[in-house]
């Protein structure tokens, strides 16, 4: 847990409840277990998805569940169903739904044009975009701007200017 | 960070503003705040060297007529990607090994400027392309504005989307944006 937000659980509540549900969508089970390392400091409940039509039934029984994931780290070009069709799904669902919040997202390709980040952040909702092969150290500072982890930035921002 | 910068008495601060930017060569952590503008950030490993700006607008074109104004370089989000690669070049860096990374852009904090963070990030993506530049990461758009500090020694960027505007911390990038572009 190092790193990671502190998780306590308040009454009525288990550590399970509380704990990040994180979703790995990839269909290279290497770089499933390459984001799962990355993730590690997070300490939650990881599960895997190898393309994204499997993502997107996990992603609905979550929700179905009350207990939707907390963090998506998906990858764009898999078989069955691609990511952003995913994603497209997963927003529809939240929405029909009515979560109040949506889940955060970090896409992660080997995909680098414009059409492709810009789709993904601006239309589907990405909170971001990392491509592949990725630096550890850029998904950790990804996940602190998601604040899914401590950021040192956190308490005496507006003081701080 | 004001304990961050008393750790390491040698350490540069600035804060950039809107259009400005540039190279540096010297260990410094720079800070800026972000509404609808775009930062990028490049950074050389293998020099230990980074660099930033802060532009407002999308293409400088559509705004200035004649060759590019050095004083206006970092006003525009395609100009100030050219100004900092140059700026790079001459300091013999490695392009293809150089990290880019793009923030900002964010939406829907100022009515009618819905669409000016999405072109300014897609003038990012396409000047970074034009020069064969790979975007390691970004972080863009969404309803918030983000607060950004950058180590140009170590290439470590934190990020933190502020509170929504309203709140005690709100900043009118808007009125900051119009006066920038002289409007």
């Amino acid at each position: 847990m190092q790193g990671g937000r502190a998780v306590r659980a308040r009454d009525g509540e288990t550590l399970e409840d509380v704990m990040s549900r994180i979703l790995i969508v990839d269909d290279s089970r290497y770089q499933r277990q390459l984001v799962h390392t990355a993730l590690a400091v997070l300490g939650g409940q990881i599960q895997e998805a190898a393309d994204g039509a499997q993502a997107v039934r996990l992603f609905q029984e979550a929700l179905c569940a009350g207990v939707p994931f907390d963090l998506v780290v998906m990858d764009i070009l898999m078989p069955t169903m691609d990511g952003h069709r995913a994603l497209s799904w997963m927003r529809r669902m939240e929405e029909q739904a009515g979560t109040p919040l949506r889940t955060k997202v970090i896409m992660l390709s080997s995909l680098d044009d414009p059409h492709n980040m810009l789709k993904a952040q601006f239309e589907e909702g990405a909170a971001a975009y990392l491509t592949k092969p990725f630096d550890p150290a850029d998904m950790r500072d990804a996940l602190r701007a998601l604040e899914l982890v401590d950021n040192p930035l956190d308490g005496g921002l507006c003081a701080t200017f | 960070m004001r304990n961050f910068l008393a750790s390491h008495p040698d350490l540069k601060s600035v804060y950039l503003l809107v259009a400005q930017g540039g190279v540096y060569e010297r260990p410094t952590l720079v800070q800026t705040v972000l509404g609808s503008c775009v930062s990028v950030v490049f950074f050389s490993r293998r020099q230990s060297l980074g660099g930033i700006f802060h532009a407002l607008l999308p293409r400088s074109a559509d705004y200035e007529k004649g060759l590019p104004n050095p004083a206006t370089r970092f006003r525009y989000v395609d100009a100030a990607v050219d100004a900092v690669v140059a700026a790079l070049v001459r300091r013999k860096t490695d392009l293809s090994a150089l990290e880019c990374k793009v923030f900002g852009g964010a939406g829907a904090m100022f009515q009618g400027e819905t669409a000016v963070g999405q072109k300014n990030v897609l003038a990012a993506y396409e000047a970074l392309s034009r020069h064969q530049l790979r975007v390691t990461a970004s972080h863009v758009g969404g309803d918030r504005g983000r607060k950004l500090v950058f180590l140009t020694h170590t290439g470590e960027v934190f990020v933190k989307s502020l509170r929504p505007a309203g709140a005690s911390c709100r900043i009118d990038i808007g009125d900051d944006a119009r006066a920038a572009a002289g409007k």
